[in-house]
Parts: C-alpha cells; structure tokens; sequence
C-alpha cells in the first residue's frame, strides 16, 4: 500500500514565505535548460544559477521537516550546479548516456544536410540543400572518421526530404517529388523520374516543400511551406497544405494552414504528424495530428480553400486575436497542434519529427517521436497518447550541445541517431554552418521523466528510474498553466496564466509512476509542470526538470 | 448688385465639426479629452499661443504649431479654393485647424484676402510632372506611412486646391510649405509623388472664370492679413505682446464667439480642456515647467509620433492600422515592419544620430516600408536634447577601454567574432553592403556610428531586455562569453569592445570569414554537361538548365514540358540558389538568348494545342539529359545537344500507339532558323517514329 501524501504548491520553508514565492514564479516562468540553448532564453544560466545557490537555504530549511538527508540534498545541488555551470554541453559530459560525434565529409562538399536516408547494406543517404545526394558508404565509422562519400545525384532543386523504399531513393524538390535511380549500377543516379508535381510555386521565399515520408501503404506524404513575402508570379496553389500521393502519383490535399511544416513523422499506429514553427498564426512551435479536413491555423491558406479538392471551405467568419480554446470552439475546422512547443522553452523552430522505433536501442523512448530544433541546435522529444480520440501529450528536452543548427534526423541499422545540420538563412547555436552528426547511446538510462499522461484530475509521470517519496517530498512540483492567442502577428506571449496547485497523491509501488493532483486543470491549455530538485534513487539529478503537457481534452473520469 | 445677406459672412459656420488635432483625439480616446494636457495641446495645434503667448526662450522648451508658409502660396494654390477656404475653413475641409476669421465681416475681406494671397508668388517656373497612377498612389499612401496620421485627417477635395502640379512639389518638400514640422517629409520620389497625387487628387477642376489680379484689392488684403491676426499664424515675424486672456467663458472660448473673434468651431470638451489648461497658466500664461519625459510625450502627442512609436507603454500603431505596416523581408516579424519603440532612445543614440533620424536621414530598416520623415529642424533640435535629460544614466558603466586602454578592441579579433567562425553575426545582419548570409536584418557597419558604445555594449550583454532585441540571440549571456575561444576568452566587454572597433572600421577592414571566401558561384560546364534546377528568368519555376561544355546552354520548362530557352557563351551562376533564402530569377549569364517555345513542337494533327505531363528525364552516357514526357498515349523522349556550329540539334522519339497523325509544328522567332519545316508529319515504324531538329541563331 503506498501512502498518501501531499504538499502545497507554494513553497512555505520558514520565514520570507512572499519571498520565496516570487522566487518561485520567476523561476517557473524562466525554462531551466543545461547547456547553450538556454542562453537564448530571457535569462541566461547566471540567473539560474543564482536561483540554485538559493536552493539550499530552503532545502536545508526543509530537513528539520523531513526525514530528508541535508548532506544527500547538498551533495545533489551540488552535482545540479556542476551540471549546470561547468560545462556548455550536457553532450560534453562523460557520464552523459548519450553523445554525439561529428561525421567527416569532403571538405569541397557544403554537406547542408536536408534529406537523411538508410541505404540497405549500411549505408547513408543524404541530401544536401545545394541539389546533391551523397552517400555515405562506412556511416558508422569509429568516431566519425574515414567515412568514404560519393556523390549519387546532382542538379536537384534544394531538396528538403530524402527517403528510401522499394529500391530508389525519393526526394521532394522545390516543384517536384522526384524518384531517383542508377539503372547501370555504377553508383550514380542516372534516372529523375517526375513522381508528384502540380501545386504552385510562385517563387516567393520561403516556398520549401518537404519530403516525402512514406507511410505503410506505400503513399508518399509532402507538406508545402507557406507562401511568405512577395513573388514574381501569383500561382500559389496549396501552399501550406500537406499531399498524400498514391503510388500511382495522384495526390491530393489532406489538410491545410500549414506555416513551415518543415518535419514529417508516422507513428506507429501510422498516424501522420508534423511540425510547426513559430510565428505569424503560431505563438509557439507544435506537432500536429494531419487528418482529413484539418485546418492547422495559418489563414494564408484560406487562398486555396476555394479549390476544387479543398479539403476544408473558408469559413464565413474567419476568427482572430481570441484564446486557442476559443478559436477552436469558433471555427471548427481549426486544430491546434497535439504538442505545443513552447516558444524558446522547447526549441524556437522545430524541424524533422523522427519515430523511435529502434525497440529501445537508442533509451528508454520507443515510440516516441523526436523534434529537431534549428535555432537552438537541439533535439527535443514528445511523447503522445489519445484521449477522446484525439492525439495530445507532451513535449520535453532531450539534448542540446549540436554544432549546428538540427534539420534531419534519421535511426542507423545500430539505434544510433543520425543528425543532419544546416544554418543556412537563419542562424542557430554551435560552431558550424553545416554538416552531419551521430548521437549514440550508451546503453545507462538518463534520469527523465519518461512520458506525462493526462488523468481526469491530474497527470501522472513515468520516470525512467525509480524515485524514492522522499526524494519526492523533497523537490518541488510547480504547475503553471496558459494558453496563447491566435492572431495573424508573429508570434506572442503566454497569456490566461494560473498556477494551479499540484499534489503528489500517489507513487507507484516500482517508484517509476507518480500520480499528480492538480486544482483546476484546464482543457485547451497548456500545463507546464516544473520539478526543482528531484533526484533518482540512484541520486541521478532529473536530467530534464520540466514537461509541458498541452491538455487539449481532460480525460473523463 | 448683390444682395445684403450675401455680402456678409454668416456669423454661424458651416456644421464643419470641431478642429481634428491628432494628439488631442489620442488624448480624448483615452478619456483625457478635458484635461489640462488635452488643452495644452490644443493651445499649441491650434496656435492659440501665436496671440496669446510668447514664444519661447530656451531651446527646449515647448513650441507652438504655426500655420503654413504662404509666401508662394500663389504659386500653390487654386483661387477658387482660397475663397472658399477663408469664407469657412471648416465647410471646405471637416476638422480644418484655421479658426473662421471673417464670420461676420463683410464678404470684401474675403475676396481682398484671396488677392492678397494669390499675389504671393515666387515667380519660379512651372515644370510639368510626370503622370502618376493613382493605384500606385494608394499603395504607396497605404504603405510608407502616410495613412498612420491621416487615419483621422480625411483628404478630400486635394485637387479643388492644389494648382496643377502643385500636389507633387508638395508632396516632395512638404516642410517648405508646412514649416511647422506636423506634416512630414517622408522623402518621396518624384515618381512616388507624382503616383500620390495622382489617387489623391484624381481630378483637377478648371476654376469657373480666370482669376484677374487686383493689385488694389491685394494691397486691402495685405493690410486685412496683418490687422485680422492672420500674420501672427502663418508668420510669426512680429513679436508681440501676448494676448491676456480674461474670460474663460467669452472670446474664441464662447459658445458663439463675437463677429470678429476667431471660431475654431471647438467642442465643449475642448473649451473645457482649454479652460483648464488656461487656468493652470494663470492670466500671465505662464507655460507650465515641464520634466523632459513629459515634455516628450507632449511632442509626441503634438506630432502624432504615437502613430507608429510606442514609449513608456503608449502609442504604436492601432490594431487596425498594424496590417498595413509591412516588411519586404516578412520573417523579421514585427521588428521588420514596425517602428521601434522609443523608450530609452535618448540613451541609444549617438546625438547627431538621432538629429538625423529626425530628419529622416540615416535609417538603417530598410526592409520596412513605413518611412522615418523629415519632422524639421525644430524638433531635430530640441528633441534630442530632451531624450538626453530624460534616458541617460549616470554614472554610466564605462567603457573596457577607459578602464583599462590595454583591453580596448582589436579590429581583427572583432572581425573573427563576427564571421561564420565566431557568433556568426553575418548570419543575420548585413555588413557594409553585403547581403546576410540569412534574414537581412539591418546593417552593422551603421551601428557605432548611430549607437552609444555603452547601449550598444548593454543591448549584446542581454538584448531580449530590449523591445529591439528579442529575436537577437544573447552571445555574452549573463556577462559571459558564449564561445571563450575566441579572441577576449572569457571577458565579453572585450569580446564586444572588438565588434564594435571592427563594425566602426568596416569599410576599411577586410570583410568578416563568411563574406570574404564566397566563392564565386558559377557553374562551369567542363568535361559534361551541368543540368541544374533552378527559377529562371523566361522559364520560369520549373526549370532545368543544361550548361555544355560547348559553349551552348539550354532550359527546359518542366511546368509545361517544353524547351524554353537557349543562350551561348558562360551558363548560370548558382549564388542566389544556393546562398540566398528569397530564390530569385536566374539570369543566363551567356549572351544570345532565345527563346525556344516555338521553335518546334509536336501536335496531333487537328486537335487544339495539346497538355504535355513532364515525366522526367534520363542522362546518357555521355551526360546529357533526355527528357520525357506524355503526349496522350503517347510517350516523347527529347534530346537536345549543341552542333560543332553553335546551334541545336534536337532528337524527338514518338513511341506508343495512335491512330491521329502526329505533326512537327514550328513559329521560331525571328533570327531562328529551324528544320525541318513546320507541318512535317512523323512516320511510325513498329510503334516508333523518330526526328531531328536543326535550330540555329
């Protein structure tokens, strides 16, 4: 029998309780990420750590009320504090599970990597924005080094996808999806076969079209960028819109109001997502559910809602500058994303969505999918689940430290994780403007929480190792709660924010499962739930202290 | 002979509405509307104290709005619409500013006035302006920022008043005729001006009867101009004692002012705010002492800057209006299509940076369409002045170089931090003219020369503290060095003391690792041909070029599935497709361009000009692209290569089955020879027919 037991969700540790609180606020309102990509966030690591020395007091404050140890908290912040300052990258770190290696490439290739596919026979196939795919003959090499390339195709049109199936190799230019074959076998593509062309390209900037991903019934999946800036000629025909293309090459629109749906990703259950990023009509990036008819909210692509094949018809009304929650009860096509990714907090330009489907190769993560970040050169992780038939869950950090900005991922025969990199256009973290990394596992599970579900009045988290109550009792669980406003400007703050109270009602016998109470859970919102100092049994510090669970239904009871 | 009533002007002015003043109406929305700042502002847009105050000493104190320059105001202006205009101000433009002077009067001052004021020429020559369009004209009204003020100024009868031509000159040098400074030069081009005037005044009515010159009527009128007060307005020359007031209730203040009292036609609200406002100076009208924020804000008010600037938490564009502010460069968001706030700009800018940026001079966002103008002298005097008193620091944190000159930036170290190699600064930014590597945020080589060293050094050490700053990374977070290899290590006031020497020396320095080894990007066909995919000025967004080593480049139209272009000599420079997010047109690079769409084609005889779908293309051993594509049942493979005689020599294979005949058509343009001749039927042969074209040019 596991014994309840509960506290408040503002900190009272002995005298300067206003103090403290504020204290707290602040920090809720500030993401906690190691590493560079948080010194892109309104308060750099200083103010964190700052934040952290504070910890201590109230720690030390909290032991004449628990059994907790004074000298296993201390040790704790002071491994929180090593983690946080003494090093850029969490990568950087020895004893980090996972690490990343840089691929060597020709130093005359401009390896912007935009497409990653596995080749059968280990190999890598990789597109790069300048027109060309390369393949990688020895990927897996030691340390990245001695990897022997030669070039397969050339002359393409900034491709931005790369897929292998039934012996070719697939690509999404600019204008079309193009199949790519080396009939003669001497290691060059001499085959571009038109596979899907026809939606417009007006020239404008910004015109990427994405792709393709295959899903299991052999149908291709491409999604258009949004139509941004002026252009030489009007045709922007489902700019914005995600195509399902048939084998035969027949597509047609699925859904629309796309921003710049640069990652593509089918889950298990063959469910098709994307990414979204931030800016005009999104106040945050997302992933989002492509179905049928759904509206994702960029209203640019109300152009094409007159076309015959259009999956949704503009609406009478279209709605503006009202709450996300409200915005979808009025104009029903509208679907905000299952994941939000909170601007900043989790990435500021999500990129590919890869599946983890490497039956637990790569950690404790199969079947979730993993978010690149451009600006912030770093992967986030989302984990989904259904609730009333629809697709939401949550989003966390997963690691940071690449050398350039993330734009594709793809699993290796081995689990290890392929990143590709390009900062063209926009600039990201890191040292390099481009090229071609590898993350590898090393088999010791990070202390994460492993996945957030929505309960009917709470959440409950899954770690991916045991915590004891009193490591629980002993950090705080701070829950704040907002949504955005839809609205044509570029991006925008949280707004509608509560910090509801959250209470720790149960904790599963293997002490991988806490159950969390929260008062007042909101359906439509996002729920950022922020643990300060919880530490493993192991005394592994929680790698990752915050989950943002964007609660678009509440289960029922 | 006239009638009685005619000859004197109604003592009741047309139902024009109360005077329209920007700033007070900004006051009013926001329930200010009978306040003692409401009717300071009135007391200086309605120059109220060009009678009743003096003008004042001290250069930053407060100035009041004078009225237009007439000293060529014959140059300017329609005699029709003098008249009308001094018969009723308010009946000829709603909200007009020009208290009635002549209600009450007989009509004589009128017609004496308008001589007087034709009469005021300049004796400069008419030049005719070029034609405008008038929906360029509404384009561009929308779009630079003239609709920010004229929101609530409605423009009518533009071409009633402004002589032929006269709108342009306006419009190009708004300050000669405007001296007061309200309305802006936003720095028009002739062309820009012409297209203005054009949508604001599209037509141009002949007056009824030519106007004679009265030399003796003029001369009444000059007397009637300085003895009604119009003088104390429009020229400011005499100074004069003020007028005391001594009723808060009579004078222009009455309900209905007395025939010879000013009527501006003021609502009660605004005779409430007068009054209060006037009972705050006293009878002396003493001008209220003003701290420099306050005195801001009331030159802000006055000049409607709140129309596009925000400060202290005010103003910005409405949320009607923000759709119009726009950007050329759109993913800069708001921060490229907005005006920057003004809080703490006494302390941002340089002094005579921000005297320029009065002037509308030295702007640096290019990208936004909504233009800085030219607010006059007077402001570009005081108002900086005023900025300094309100946002400076002191003590500021100095500079790394006062405190230590050993430490101070090094050229060399600043260019490294700012290429590709350091923050990559270049990413983003432009510098000195060269494009960014990506967005094209503003130029960095203007910023020590419009920046104070210690903003600048701030803004870097945190810029999401900033308005400006959000979307620019922080480098030196929490005062410490991002990247401590690179040259200062781990001191970020020197990492940045060394951006801001390079950016100040940028156009004698070598540009930054990321600009300097751009190679140059041309596509060099050597031993194969080069096919490229790429946007093409005259193909189009589909197209595929081939570059032969022979000298003879060739583009195809995947859109359409047809050769499009040919061209001898260099073949195309891949810098804007590689490098450049906005793809532009490429350009041949070669010379003797032509067009190849109709320079052969195959149709089925008897039916309309057919759909062809692009299928793709192969390449052959030796490199060269055959490209195919579908002609109904039919499948074409098209082989194009250049002759040992600079020309074309295309092969076409028809394969599949048809029972239409199958015809060559060709219209090749002039100079283009092509064979074999237009209507040349194919001949199947197992399902095959086969032809080759020869174009030469």
């Amino acid at each position: 029998m596991v014994t309840m037991f509960e506290w408040t969700s503002a900190p009272v540790f002995g005298r300067g309780g206003a103090a403290s609180t504020r204290c707290v606020e602040a920090a809720l309102c500030e993401p906690r990420r190691t590493g560079a990509a948080s010194l892109f966030l309104d308060s750099g690591p200083l103010k964190t750590l700052k934040k952290l020395e504070a910890a201590p007091v109230r720690l030390g404050s909290q032991r004449a009320a628990s059994t907790h140890s004074y000298d296993g908290a201390l040790a704790l912040l002071i491994t929180l504090l090593i983690c946080l300052s003494a090093s850029l990258s969490r990568a950087d770190q020895p004893t980090d599970p996972y690490r990343i290696i840089s691929l060597d490439y020709p130093p005359d290739v401009t390896l912007e990597a935009s497409g990653l596919a596995r080749l059968p026979g280990g190999k890598l196939a990789v597109a790069i924005r300048r027109g060309e795919v390369w393949v990688a003959e020895n990927p897996y090499a030691p340390e990245g080094k001695g990897v022997r390339w030669k070039r397969f195709a050339s002359g393409l049109h900034e491709p931005l996808g790369l897929a292998f199936h039934d012996g070719a190799l697939y690509t999404t230019q600019r204008s079309e999806v193009t199949r790519l074959r080396d009939t003669n076998g001497d290691g060059t593509a001499d085959e571009y076969t038109c596979a899907a062309k026809g939606w417009g390209v007006s020239g404008a900037y910004h015109e990427y079209a994405y792709g393709p991903k295959f899903d299991s019934a052999g149908n291709m999946w491409v999604t258009l960028n949004c139509t941004m800036g002026d252009s030489f000629v009007p045709q922007k025909d489902w700019r914005g819109f995600s195509l399902r293309i048939t084998p035969d090459g027949a597509w047609k629109p699925v859904s629309g109001g796309m921003r710049s749906p640069s990652g593509i990703g089918i889950n298990a259950a063959g469910d098709v997502f994307y990414s979204e990023q931030q800016g005009n009509w999104n106040c945050g990036g997302g992933v989002h559910h492509i179905r049928q008819g759904a509206f994702h909210g960029h209203q640019a692509s109300f152009a094409s809602a007159g076309l015959p094949g259009a999956p949704f018809a503009k609406p009478a009304k279209p709605v503006e500058r009202v709450p996300i929650p409200e915005a979808e009860r009025l104009m029903p096509i509208y679907k905000p994303p299952a994941v939000w990714l909170p601007y900043r907090k989790v990435g500021m330009s999500a990129t590919d969505l890869v599946l983890d489907n490497t039956g637990g190769k790569f950690g404790p993560f199969d079947g979730q999918f993993f978010v690149g970040e451009f600006t912030m050169s770093a992967i986030n992780r989302v984990f989904l689940e259904k609730v009333d038939g629809e697709y939401q869950g949550a989003c966390f950090n997963f690691m940071d430290g690449f050398q350039c900005g993330v734009l594709r991922m793809e699993f290796g025969d081995d689990g290890s994780l392929f990143v590709g990199e390009t900062n063209r256009g926009w600039n990201s973290f890191g040292t390099r403007s481009y090229g071609l990394q590898r993350v590898l596992w090393n088999g010791k599970p990070p202390f994460d929480m492993q996945k957030m579900e929505a309960l009917p009045h709470g959440f409950r988290c899954t770690f991916t190792k045991p915590i004891t109550r009193a490591a629980a009792a002993a950090a705080q669980w701070q829950m704040r709660s907002y949504t955005y406003e839809y609205h044509a400007e570029y991006g925008g703050p949280d707004i509608d924010v509560q910090t509801p109270g959250v209470r720790l009602v149960n904790l599963s016998a293997d002490g991988l499962a806490a159950e969390l109470a929260v008062d007042g859970l909101r359906a439509g919102y996002i729920h950022e739930l922020d643990i300060t100092g919880l530490a493993a049994a192991d005394g592994d510090p929680l790698a990752h202290p915050a989950a943002h669970y964007t609660l678009n239904k509440i289960p029922a009871p | 002979m006239k009638s009685l009533p005619l000859l004197w002007l109604a003592l009741a002015g047309a139902c024009g509405g109360a005077p329209m003043v920007p700033g007070y109406e900004r006051l009013r929305q926001a329930g200010g509307g009978a306040g003692a700042e409401a009717g300071e502002v009135l007391l200086s847009e309605l120059a109220c104290l060009a009678c009743h105050g003096e003008r004042p000493a001290a250069p930053t104190a407060l100035d009041w709005k004078r009225g237009p320059d007439l000293s060529a105001a014959g140059d300017r202006l329609r005699p029709s619409w003098v008249r009308a205009w001094l018969a009723d101000p308010a009946a000829v433009s709603p909200g007009a500013t020009m208290p009635h002077l002549l209600a009450g009067r007989p009509y004589e001052f009128v017609e004496d006035l308008t001589q007087y004021v034709l009469s005021r020429q300049s004796g400069r020559r008419v030049v005719e302006q070029s034609p405008g369009s008038a929906k360029d004209g509404e384009e561009i009204f929308k779009s630079i920022g003239c609709i920010a003020c004229h929101r609530d100024l409605p423009l009518k009868g533009l071409g009633e008043k402004y002589a032929h031509g006269e709108l342009v000159r306006f419009l190009l040098q708004p300050l000669l005729a405007r001296p007061a400074g309200r309305m802006p030069d936003l720095h028009t081009t002739p062309k820009e001006a012409a297209h203005l005037a054009a949508w604001l005044a599209p037509v141009e009515p002949e007056d009824a009867k030519p106007f004679v010159p009265d030399a003796a009527s003029a001369e009444r009128g000059r007397v009637a101009f300085a003895s009604l007060g119009c003088a104390a307005c429009h020229e400011r020359a005499a100074e004069r004692a003020p007028v005391p007031w001594r009723d808060l209730k009579g004078g222009c203040l009455a309900e209905n002012p007395a025939a010879g009292v000013p009527r501006y036609g003021l609502s009660e609200e605004q005779r409430t705010a007068l009054r209060t406002a006037l009972a705050a100076r006293g009878p002396e009208l003493k001008a209220p002492a003003l701290e420099p924020r306050a005195a801001i804000r009331r030159i802000m008010l006055e000049r409607d800057c709140f129309a596009c600037h925000q400060r202290e938490g005010g103003g910005g564009p409405s949320p009607e209006l923000a759709p119009l502010f726009t950007s050329t460069r759109e993913d800069l968001g708001d921060l490229g299509r907005f005006p920057p706030p003004l809080d703490g700009a006494g302390r941002k800018f340089q002094p005579a940076a921000l005297e320029a940026i009065l002037h509308g001079k030295g702007g640096v966002r290019n990208y936004m369409r909504v233009r800085m103008g030219d607010f006059g002298d007077d402001l570009a005097q005081r108002l900086p002045v005023l900025l300094a008193a309100a946002d400076l620091v002191a003590p500021e944190r100095p500079m790394i170089g006062t405190v230590d000159p050993s430490k101070v930036g090094r050229n060399e170290a600043g260019r490294e931090i700012v290429g590709t190699g350091g923050y990559a600064c270049i990413a983003c930014h432009e510098l000195h003219g060269h494009p960014s590597l990506g967005i094209g945020a503003y130029d960095l080589a203007e910023m020590p020369k419009r920046l104070r060293p210690e903003w600048m050094r701030d803004f870097l050490l945190d810029p999401a503290s900033y308005p400006t700053g959000t979307r620019m990374p922080a480098f030196w977070p929490d005062g410490k060095p991002l990247n401590p290899k690179l040259p200062g290590g781990k001191d970020a006031d020197r990492q940045i003391d060394s951006v801001r020497v390079y950016l100040t020396e940028a156009d004698q320095s070598i540009p930054p690792p990321g600009l300097a080894d751009e190679a140059a990007y041309e596509l060099k066909p050597a031993d194969r041909p080069i096919v490229f995919r790429t946007f093409i000025a005259g193909v189009g967004t589909h197209a595929i070029a081939v570059g032969f080593p022979a000298g003879v480049n060739t583009a195809f139209d995947a859109l359409e599935a047809r050769w499009a272009l040919a061209w001898r000599g260099r073949f195309l420079d891949a810098g804007g497709t590689w490098n450049q997010r906005f793809t532009k047109m490429e350009q041949p690079l070669g010379e003797g361009v032509i067009k190849l769409g109709d320079c052969g084609a195959l149709e089925i005889a008897g039916l309309p000009k057919p759909t062809l779908k692009f299928r793709g293309y192969r390449i052959e051993a030796d490199g060269v692209p055959v490209f195919s594509y579908g002609l109904g049942t039919l499948t074409i493979e098209d082989r194009l290569e250049p002759t040992d005689s600079h020309g074309l020599r295309r092969k076409l294979r028809v394969s599949g089955q048809t029972n239409e005949q199958v015809v060559f058509t060709a219209k090749p343009p002039a100079g283009v020879t092509v064979k074999p001749a237009s209507g040349t039927a194919l001949r199947f042969k197992g399902g095959v027919a086969e032809l080759t074209e020869e174009i030469s040019w």
